[in-house]
């Protein structure tokens, strides 16, 4: 033993191992498992409501089972910010809150009315809480929309995430997450564009067995895997489960339990919902969008050498954008370059021969071309109109111009009486050279 | 015990010194201060250093053998030159703190929030003690075999955050003048003397042929690197990149290359723990060859003691104290950098250029010994 401790008391790099241990170990060994101490919540919902807010989570609740599905419970409660909210969640869970796995906020159009830069400052604050966070406003309240998704609870079910992400690459062609939102609150013109998923009814969509209360024919309760059905009313800090609700009488609305992903993005100006988007408006942006590289374009009324008065839908492959700004007598002049890949995908046309069938389109007929032009300019004409009408500089023309020209666009600013109307003075332009992929 | 080094051991550790505390909160604090234009801040910053460096290495091939303090000894005297090892070792000792401060912030994010101080100081004190205290050459050495991991792990989080920007954007540059930029400059001089340990062990690299060459080759080498992870943190991040206090770990959340693995900051996690530890140990081998020309111990053991006692009271002052270590660098401790890392290079330049008597330097000159036992 003598011989032990001067060995050790010779090496201080092992005394100090054997301190550590002695020290750390027993706590190590005994520490509980970090479920048991801390509610994970994997989604997130915020309302308005008469306090202040209503901050609705979805909480991940271990629990064996042979079905492979995950259990869920949706927990909410009223405070005056999110932050005395989840607190307030934390004592009705009796967990302490852990946002690090959060993989999706919900907001709102009544919460976002006013700034939400304020209202999801706490979740930006916590170190938890990622900024690559999915962040979506929804038509109907953020826990209707969160008790709709609690039975997509299978790792190999449709799940709202996967379409978020699907969205942001091919739908809306921007990132919508914490920090696009406050990457576009602080640029010059205050504007951030976040996805937009509807709760709706109907079958289109994802339909779940969640949703809003109020249908006569609830299901009864999910036993397997899913969240544990109470049959509780929804009251504050109580969980919840999916699908149920107080059954009533006949001639209720019909439940909303389709989580509808139409392609529309809401615009928020300063923090505050401007705007939101219909699809049509967001496939116009999206021409001046570097981003969106697949798309669709129709052209009707079609008569060239190979087809007679028909409707082409062509896919668009790839898209090269080049802007370029510069003034015109000084005007402002957004021009873009478009140089199009694309491909045959649908002809509709009354008489179907070989030649339309196989259509030889190495080369397009300026016929073509033109109607392929003009579409895409009507096409961008709505969203132009949109930003106009509602100021709002959706394709950063304020900064190409004040990266490339910024002293005339100071002056030409100075000039008008209102700044903030300033794309009504700037004139867009949209050259398309299309091309047919072999 | 063997004090030398090689020049590529002295070239790497000017590398890992070179990311010192600037892949954390710096960038995020100097956008706060200047906008887009904080990367030219860097710029300028970093090129003035590698100048610097430059002097030093000059100063070296000058008089091959001398200690910094003998050479500052002959034209400055005794007194002088300790109130100056003075003013050096308040230097190492802050950053030092600034270091562990920083990074403790950092990892207690990163791993486990609920860690105390205590947890850190007892997994991090140790393994730089030892470093510091086994000798330069084990501590280069050791630097020397981890180095590959640390620079792969740079280039991975480069190559990652690379791909998270989804579109290069020309920034607009506003409010730009050159009185911010020189405020700018002023304040954050701290947080520049990543050279400094040069001065401390000049006369222990050997000198080789094109050994300037070897030092100035990883040099260049940590400043490309340094400059593209600025630019890329600000065109990841843009109007934002004022939010984002540990940088390294920010610019790979958003990378979209892997699929759907969303948690990468593994990498940066290992990079920045590996480089502390050298990071952390040359700071310390500093504080102990600064401290040991103005206070004279009986044994090596003693000095160790009494600088690490002097080292966790002034961390444990800074991180209970009121006002962050942040804006005390900005406040005081700039004028500390300014006399250290501009007026004594400048007069080091003008003693390499005035200075012709050459005729007693590179002599191998006998360093004075304090200590009365062995170090070992």
């Amino acid at each position: 033993m003598k011989k032990f401790i001067k060995k050790i008391l010779n090496k201080p790099m092992l005394f100090v191992f054997l301190v550590v241990l002695i020290l750390y170990a027993p706590i190590a060994l005994l520490m509980p498992a970090d479920t048991s101490l801390r509610a994970i919540v994997t989604r997130i919902g915020i309302d308005g409501s008469p306090e202040g807010v209503e901050v609705s989570a979805v909480v991940f609740v271990p629990t064996p089972n042979t079905n492979y599905t995950e259990n869920y419970k949706l927990f909410s409660a009223e405070a005056e910010n999110v932050a005395l909210a989840f607190q307030k969640i934390s004592r009705y869970a009796g967990k302490k809150i852990a946002l690090n796995l959060a993989e999706m906020i919900v907001v709102n159009e009544e919460i976002s009315s006013g700034n939400l830069a304020k209202v999801i400052d706490s979740l930006t604050r916590s170190t938890d809480v990622l900024n690559n966070v999915p962040l979506i406003c929804t038509n109907e309240s953020a826990k209707d929309f969160l008790n709709a998704t609690l039975n997509l609870n299978s790792a190999s079910d449709l799940n709202v995430e996967e379409l978020i992400h699907y969205s942001q690459d091919k739908v809306y062609n921007t990132e919508s997450n914490i920090e696009s939102f406050y990457q576009g609150y602080f640029s010059p013109q205050k504007i951030s564009m976040l996805g937009y998923i509807e709760l709706a009814s109907g079958t289109s969509g994802i339909t779940t067995s969640g949703g809003s209360s109020a249908s006569g024919s609830s299901d009864g309760g999910e036993s397997s895997g899913g969240s544990s059905s109470s049959g509780a009313s929804e009251s504050e800090g109580q969980a919840t489960s999916s699908g149920q609700g107080e059954s009533s009488g006949g001639g209720e609305p019909q439940k909303k339990n389709t989580l509808l992903n139409e392609g529309r993005i809401a615009v928020y100006k300063d923090g505050t919902l401007s705007v939101v988007l219909t699809p049509e408006q967001l496939k116009g942006l999206n021409w001046l969008n570097p981003r969106c590289n697949e798309s669709y374009l129709t052209v009707y009324n079609v008569t060239d050498e190979v087809f007679t008065n028909a409707t082409i839908t062509f896919k668009l492959l790839r898209k090269k954008l080049n802007i370029n700004v510069y003034f015109v007598n000084d005007i402002p002049v957004f021009e873009g370059n478009l140089s199009l890949i694309m491909e045959v995908d649908q002809v509709k046309q009354e008489n179907l021969d070989s030649d339309v069938m196989q259509p030889e389109l190495s080369i397009i007929s300026p016929e073509l071309r033109n109607k392929v032009n003009m579409q895409a300019k009507k096409e961008f004409k709505v969203a132009q109109d949109l930003m106009i009408e509602n100021k709002l500089d959706l394709v950063h023309v304020y900064d190409y111009f004040k990266a490339f020209h910024p002293k005339k666009f100071e002056r030409f600013l100075n000039s008008l009486y209102d700044q903030s109307n300033f794309l009504e003075g700037v004139i867009f332009k949209l050259k398309i050279t299309p091309h047919i992929s072999l | 015990m063997r004090e030398d080094i090689t020049p590529r051991q002295a070239g790497i550790f000017c590398f890992l010194m070179l990311f010192s505390s600037k892949i954390l909160a710096l960038p995020s604090i100097l956008f706060k201060d200047a906008g887009y234009f904080a990367f030219f801040i860097i710029v300028i910053f970093l090129l003035a250093e590698i100048f610097f460096l430059y002097i030093f290495i000059k100063l070296k091939e000058k008089y091959i053998n001398l200690s910094f303090f003998d050479i500052l000894s002959k034209f400055l005297g005794k007194i002088v030159t300790k109130i100056i090892y003075f003013l050096f070792f308040l230097y190492f000792l802050i950053a030092l703190v600034h270091l562990i401060y920083d990074n403790f912030i950092y990892l207690r994010e990163a791993i486990f929030e609920d860690a105390r101080i205590e947890r850190f100081f007892i997994i991090f004190l140790p393994v730089i003690c030892a470093l510091a205290y086994k000798g330069l050459n084990g501590l280069a050495r050791t630097a020397e075999f981890f180095y590959i991991f640390i620079f792969v792990g740079l280039i991975c989080c480069l190559a990652l955050g690379f791909s998270s920007v989804q579109i290069f954007t020309f920034p607009t540059f506003e409010n730009v003048s050159f009185g911010l930029t020189f405020g700018t400059i002023f304040n954050y001089f701290f947080w520049f003397g990543d050279f400094a340990f040069f001065l401390m062990i000049i006369d222990k690299i050997k000198v080789k042929n094109g050994f300037g060459k070897t030092i100035m080759n990883y040099v260049w080498l940590g400043f490309t690197l340094l400059i593209i992870f600025y630019f890329v943190f600000y065109q990841v991040y843009k109007n934002t990149s004022f939010m984002h206090g540990s940088a390294i770990t920010d610019i790979i959340a958003f990378t979209n290359q892997v699929g759907n693995i969303e948690k990468l900051n593994l990498i940066a996690l290992l990079v920045v723990m590996f480089a502390i530890f050298y990071q952390g140990g040359i700071l310390l081998y500093s504080i102990n060859e600064s401290f040991s020309k103005f206070v004279t111990c009986t044994n090596k053991m003693q000095n160790f003691v009494a600088y690490i006692i002097l080292t966790v009271i002034t961390f444990l002052f800074f991180f209970y104290a009121s006002q962050k270590i942040h804006v005390m660098l900005e406040d005081y401790g700039k004028y500390l950098a300014i006399i250290l890392f501009l007026i004594i290079p400048i007069y080091l330049i003008f003693q390499l250029i005035f200075d012709k008597n050459n005729k007693n330097f590179g002599k191998k000159v006998k360093n004075e010994k304090i200590y009365k036992k062995d170090p070992k």
